[in-house]
């Protein structure tokens, strides 16, 4: 029993130590946003340009799509249900040939395609939110404190396809069928070189100022 | 039968109550339209970085070819980096278009660095009243030359403790398999195996008695192969199929008995053929698993059904059916912090199967050392929580497992230490002899030896492997 408690207090050592070490990634990022009316909705203006890094930047021009979603939810303080949640993708691909680059936007307000000329005008046209419609006024009380939170995910991955890449993991290759004996049953520990394999390029999480409707007089 | 059918159809009818499972919803919408972006013709495709690996494997495995016609949005070309990770053999994929020849033609360059492809599969080692030390690991080497092969093998070695008969155990397994064949979904394995085991069975005292003086042991050897095919039937789910042929040779005492607390003698069943006999069986098995992490698991599930029989028409000594069946579903409640998951876990064995194929406690109850390369250990017995007497079933031909476990997501990372999840889990096991239940003196409910099971660990998943520090061992050998 001595040995069993010693083997755990090592793990939860190990544990904490990486976890404390770990919390930096799952920062949230805190962002002055504007907010307005428009249309009945409320709008956000803001932009997401760190997303992309200087190697994310250059295959802009790879002839590959760049694949940005963004999902937005909108929170009355205090609570922990969104009132609103709303979706917008962004993708781009440089055409090789004719050395533009073509944008779609699909999101609150429909679908838009335009073709810039340069890469920083590409950038531009992916991570930047211009009055984009994220609630329906209906659902935003005056006088109520509320804050959009953003998650922005930089070309990311089917949890299919995550599962497809994760396949051998489960299977290793060399074991003869679908195991009969003890590891049908058993649980796993296994060595070897795992390369982390993300569910997106890069994920961001961002959070705006309080915000509020001030009360008609 | 019945059991065994009723089994089978639990599994599948949970499996399929639910949904396929919810693509991304992000990536899938954003992927929706293939008209997006130019008309590519793909004039050539390089391959380059691969020193071991066989550019063909590659090749392979990309969703595009030379000579396809897609627009630059398309999704193979946005999922070809990832269908080369699947394969394993690469830490890093990266891929480029350029110009080709003429106008709208390109060229796709697919430079892929190479990793470690020996994977450790399995480490067994302990130590217990009837085996002072035992031993073994397991190695495959998944890309065998560069070839995409899998070659493996494993040996364990336990020696033998103070029990009258024992001797010291070892076994031994060497497998290979190509699990795509010329790039089909066809795939095909083979594997021999050798085994030495000494088995204990009780003599007198009750189950809770341990100790090596109420035990005796008896060797057997096994020695055989196993050759099968199997088929991707999705992305997710392979269908296999496996005949086994082994060679036994028992050395079974004469009529062996056990004398009851109550004083009372009865034989001993232990069925294996004295002296030498056959055991051949066919198999087949399936496997859909469409967990996103296997390793840290906070949504999806795996199903896995296995029937085999061995039957004298195909000149077995040993005829009997064997079911098993799994199924795992994972949800993540509050957030992916937090994952509860279901664990079920059932089998039956129906007529004359040789000792060693018969469901063990352990195989149920993580609480007891489970066998190692199906060598048995340890002759501690289960808990007996409930008093329902599961601790008196050490072998048994119906066997199950309901497990409820909670996890909870201590942190995320994109090196070294990717990942930690702490978990506790509970749940009801139990396992029987099938005449116990037809020729009993009491209600069924009562006849069943269900009792209870603990588990809590930490699951890591790291650059070097993933690791499971579990705590249920050593709850099953604490006294209350």
């Amino acid at each position: 029993m001595r040995r069993a408690a010693l083997a755990l207090a090592c793990a939860l050592l190990v544990s904490i130590l990486a976890a404390s070490a770990a919390r930096a990634e799952d920062r949230i990022v805190s962002k002055k946003m504007w907010f307005g009316e428009r249309k009945g909705k409320l709008a956000v203006s803001t932009s997401f340009t760190e997303l992309l890094d200087q190697e994310a930047y250059e295959r802009l021009s790879s002839g590959f799509a760049t694949t940005i979603v963004a999902r937005i939810y909108v929170y009355r303080v205090g609570q922990g249900e969104p009132v609103s949640a709303v979706m917008a993708s962004f993708r781009v691909v440089y055409d090789l040939w004719d050395e533009v680059y073509v944008v779609r936007i699909d999101g609150p307000q429909g679908r838009r395609t335009a073709r810039v000329a340069t890469r920083a005008d590409a950038l531009k046209e992916l991570t930047e939110l211009w009055q984009v419609p994220i609630a329906n006024l209906s659902d935003i009380p005056r006088g109520v404190n509320h804050f959009m939170a953003m998650v922005v995910e930089l070309n990311p991955v089917s949890k299919e396809l995550l599962a497809e890449m994760r396949r051998w993991l489960t299977k290793p290759a060399g074991s003869t069928s679908i195991d009969r004996s003890s590891s049908f049953f058993g649980s796993f520990v296994s060595v070897f070189v795992n390369p982390k394999l993300p569910e997106a390029d890069r994920v961001l999480l961002f959070r705006s100022q309080p915000f509020y409707r001030p009360v008609s007089r | 039968m019945r059991w065994g059918m009723a089994i089978i159809a639990a599994a599948v009818a949970l499996s399929l109550a639910r949904p396929a499972p919810a693509q991304n919803r992000a990536a899938a919408e954003a992927d929706a339209d293939a008209s997006f972006g130019p008309v590519l013709v793909i004039e050539r495709i390089e391959v380059d970085g691969n020193r071991s690996t066989a550019e063909r494997l590659i090749r392979r495995a990309l969703p595009v070819h030379e000579g396809d016609v897609l627009r630059a949005g398309d999704r193979r070309l946005g999922e070809a980096k990832y269908k080369v990770l699947a394969l394993g053999y690469f830490r890093e994929v990266d891929l480029s278009l350029r110009k080709g020849s003429a106008r709208g033609k390109v060229v796709l360059s697919v430079h892929v660095v190479e990793r470690g492809t020996v994977v450790l599969n399995l480490l067994q080692f302990g130590t217990s009243r009837a085996s002072p030390w035992w031993l073994g690991a397991d190695l495959t080497e998944r890309n065998f030359l560069g070839t995409g092969i899998g070659v493996g093998g494993g040996l364990l070695y336990a020696a033998h403790g103070d029990i009258v008969g024992s001797s010291n155990q070892w076994a031994g397994e060497l497998r290979v398999a190509d699990q795509s064949i010329a790039g089909s979904t066809l795939g095909v394995h083979a594997g021999v195996l050798f085994k030495r085991a000494s088995e204990p069975y009780r003599i007198d005292g009750s189950p809770s008695q341990g100790g090596v003086d109420h035990f005796r042991a008896f060797d057997y050897r096994r020695i055989g192969g196993v050759a099968g095919l199997g088929v991707d039937v999705t992305a997710l789910a392979r269908l296999s199929t496996d005949l086994r042929v082994e060679r036994i040779r028992a050395d079974v005492p004469d009529a062996p008995t056990r004398t009851l607390p109550d004083g009372q003698v009865v034989a001993v069943d232990l069925p294996l053929r004295p002296g030498t006999s056959r055991l051949v069986t066919a198999s087949v098995g399936f496997d859909r698993d469409t967990r996103a992490d296997p390793v840290l698991p906070f949504g999806g599930d795996r199903l896995v059904l296995v029937g085999e029989l061995g039957h004298q028409l195909f000149g077995s000594d040993y005829d009997y059916t064997r079911v098993l069946a799994r199924y795992e579903h994972w949800w993540p409640v509050h957030g992916r912090a937090h994952v509860l998951a279901v664990k079920l876990l059932g089998g039956m064995v129906l007529g004359d199967p040789p000792l060693f194929e018969q469901l063990y406690a352990s195989d149920f109850n993580r609480m007891l050392t489970p066998r190692a390369f199906g060598l048995v250990v340890s002759t501690e017995s289960a808990p007996n929580y409930l008093g329902t007497a599961a601790d008196e079933v050490t072998y048994g031909e119906l066997g199950g497992a309901a497990a409820v476990e909670y996890s909870y997501r201590l942190f995320r990372h994109r090196s070294r230490i990717y990942g930690g999840d702490l978990f506790v889990g509970a749940g009801l096991w139990g396992l029987t002899r099938l005449h116990r239940l037809n020729a009993r003196d009491r209600g069924l409910y009562r006849s069943l030896p269900i009792d209870l099971f603990f588990d809590a660990g930490l699951r890591l998943d790291t650059e070097i492997g993933i690791f499971e520090l579990t705590l249920a061992n050593a709850f099953g050998r604490v006294e209350l």
